[in-house]
């Protein structure tokens, strides 16, 4: 009971220290705005382009509209056609940029410059309206030219149907990748960091006087991870809310692909982050000093950087072997199983097998980390993990 | 009552802690003496857990000291330390909850600490925009804020200055007359030969020596004589006297007790005018200096 109620109160303190620490809501402002501005910035840019000014001299014949539309269509322009009565007045609005190109019987007037797609738009147009005037000088009938213009397409028959979601998949595997990855090396960084500065600020002997070593431990790693959840839900709701707001065209299912992704994110943290943070707990209650940061953040490391390289693997290729095994294997898990899970196909079965090993390899990294942070946290100077380790022992 | 039996700890070849037994009573203060290194503070964080004893027993009223127990003590380290960016009334009331008060229990003591501190319009403050002489009061309410009944200090008056000197020691003598049983380290002995009752004397791990001052120095079997002439560079010569310091014009010495003062007064007189002679019982550091043997 009093364990719950230590480990509770450093939780509460670790959390809200934090929480109102201005480096931490000044981060979390920027990661926001950076986020809604980019997604604003994207969906500008990515947005319909201005319509193309083309120009005509005289009345465009019939052929001609019907033929630019297709060009247009092709290449993925919106244009409007305007007529001019004389060569002067279309070249005039050419000078004053009412119109990006004008078209004189045959010939194609430019201002200046060329916007090769634009150029290609119209030349298209006109190099097929010069076709069909041909094909019609040689006696042909219209249906005639349309059947040689445009020949019936072979029949198309696929084996295996693409999948429509594929790329959004993929897209929200990496992302989910990153954003996993980033939380819990920086929500680690963070227990790393908070566990030195008991030790640096020689604190932890006035708690540890008053708390077990054990508590301290899980009060400052939930107390941060909670945190590190809290940000995980503003980031989250600030995407859903960017992605409600600008709709993206591109993103079809996103509340049937996106929402998933993001409660697997969150529910995959909560495991990679206790797997993690306890080791982050290890490594700081070895140091002493912020120099020597350097020397022990490799320890959670061994286990972080594979497990993100293969799970950007996993979110590109989610099918591979190699996947599949390191999928399923303790500290790869919590990071490769999402990725592949959410780009690909994973059995029900395979996903219970990777959170049992994970729980299972946390409650072992618990034991060992607890047991290297209680041999640790009262030593000064820097201490080799094995002393630590056998220290507590003692 | 603190009870500690037989306490060994190693590290490695070093001997911390070599079988040393002693007691803290309610409402006394021990003062716990010895050379740097001698395994005092070793003693002081075992109490706590925080070093795990390789033998030996500590009870408190004759039950093992657990966890629970540890709650009822206040402990102030040798580092001192605390959260350098949290607010200083957030921060006592944080430890008075860790140790076991409710909440309105906690903020209720750190605000009665902070006022007898005088500290009151700080409780906002973060901590290291104190000076360090209010960090030092602020640590040691800290070990003061949950009403412990055993209180432990490592180098307590370890830079204080004479006035935190002062203060500290009345607020010693202020527990102890409430029945805290206090421990205390320290370096100072002749404060500690104001302040305490007992003493305890350590050395390599060793209690060499154990009671109440008082008695101590009575039964020692020796006095202490002090003599002063009038004249430069005096190399006083007596026989059987040890000779304990010196100074220009002074001179002070261990003797037995059934020495003739008469003799060493007629011996001074000859070499110069005597300007004072007093003796009475060895002073704490006489002691000291003699259970450490050097």
């Amino acid at each position: 009971m009093t364990a719950m109620r230590s480990i509770f109160a450093v939780a509460t303190r670790d959390f809200l220290q934090r929480a109102r620490s201005k480096a931490f809501l000044i981060t979390t402002a920027v990661v926001v705005l950076v986020l809604v501005g980019g997604g604003f910035l994207i969906a500008t840019f990515a947005g319909d382009q201005p319509a193309v000014g083309v120009g005509h001299v005289g009345t465009p014949p019939a052929a001609l509209s019907a033929l630019l539309d297709a060009s247009a269509e092709h290449f993925e322009l919106d244009y409007e056609l305007r007529e001019f009565e004389s060569r002067e007045a279309s070249e005039a609005a050419l000078v004053d940029g009412d119109i990006a190109v004008a078209i004189d019987g045959r010939t194609v007037v430019w201002q200046q410059e060329t916007s090769s797609l634009t150029n290609a738009m119209v030349t298209t147009a006109l190099q097929e309206l010069e076709r069909m005037d041909t094909i019609e000088s040689l006696g042909l009938s219209h249906s005639d030219v349309a059947q040689l213009l445009s020949p019936a397409p072979p029949a198309v028959e696929t084996l295996q149907e693409p999948d429509p979601e594929r790329g959004v998949r993929q897209g929200a595997a990496y992302a989910g990748t990153v954003v996993l990855f980033m939380s819990i090396v920086m929500f680690g960084q963070f227990v790393l960091l908070g566990v030195l500065e008991e030790k640096s600020n020689r604190v932890a002997e006035v708690v540890l006087s008053r708390v077990r070593p054990i508590e301290l431990l899980a009060g400052k790693v939930i107390g941060i991870g909670l945190l590190g959840m809290a940000q995980l839900v503003v980031l989250a709701a600030a995407a859903l809310t960017l992605v409600s707001i600008i709709d993206l065209a591109e993103l079809p299912n996103l509340s049937e692909v996106g929402i998933p992704v993001i409660l697997g994110v969150v529910g995959w943290y909560v495991l990679g982050y206790a797997f993690y943070s306890v080791l982050y707990a290890a490594a700081g209650s070895l140091v002493s000093r912020q120099e020597d940061v350097q020397g022990v953040g490799w320890i959670p490391m061994i286990g972080l950087v594979p497990s993100y390289l293969l799970a950007t693997l996993a979110s590109q290729t989610p099918d591979l072997p190699i996947i599949k095994i390191g999928s399923m294997l303790p500290a790869l898990a919590p990071l490769v199983m999402p990725a592949r899970y959410a780009a690909g196909d994973a059995a029900a079965w395979e996903v219970g097998v990777a959170i049992l090993v994970t729980v299972v390899s946390t409650y072992l990294v618990i034991l060992f980390a607890a047991r290297v942070y209680r041999g640790g946290i009262l030593r000064t100077g820097r201490a080799k993990l094995r002393d630590a380790y056998r220290g507590a022992a003692v | 009552m603190l009870t500690i039996r037989s306490l060994s700890k190693r590290y490695g070849d070093i001997v911390a802690l070599d079988d040393a037994s002693f007691d803290v009573r309610p409402g006394r203060i021990v003062g716990f003496l010895g050379p740097n290194g001698a395994g005092k503070t070793t003693a002081m964080r075992c109490i706590f857990g925080l070093v795990r004893p390789g033998a030996g027993e500590i009870s408190w009223n004759a039950q093992p000291v657990e966890h629970q127990h540890r709650l009822r003590f206040g402990y102030m380290p040798e580092e001192r330390g605390l959260y350098p960016k949290m607010r200083v009334g957030e921060q006592l009331a944080y430890f008075g909850f860790l140790s076991g008060l409710s909440r309105s229990q906690a903020q209720q003591a750190a605000d009665h600490w902070l006022s007898t501190l005088g500290l009151s319009d700080r409780a906002r403050s973060r901590l290291d925009e104190l000076s360090h002489g209010n960090q030092q009061r602020v640590q040691l309410a800290t070990a003061l804020v949950h009403k412990p009944e055993l209180l432990v200090l490592d180098e307590p008056l370890a830079g204080l200055d004479p006035l935190g000197i002062e203060a500290m020691s009345a607020l010693l003598v202020e527990q102890s007359q409430k029945g805290v049983a206090i421990l205390f380290s320290s370096h100072q002995l002749d404060l500690v030969e104001d302040i305490c009752e007992d003493v305890v004397i350590i050395d390599r791990g060793r209690v060499v020596l154990d009671g109440e001052v008082d008695r101590l120095r009575a039964e020692t079997g020796k006095i202490r004589l002090e003599v002063a002439i009038d004249g430069e560079g005096w190399t006083p010569r007596f026989d059987g006297l040890i000779e304990i310091g010196r100074g220009h014009r002074h001179a002070s010495f261990l003797a037995d007790r059934g020495v003739r003062i008469e003799e060493i007064l007629e011996k001074a007189t000859t070499e110069g005018n005597v300007t004072s002679l007093s003796y009475g019982p060895p002073h704490l550091s006489d002691l000291f200096r003699e259970a450490v043997g050097r």
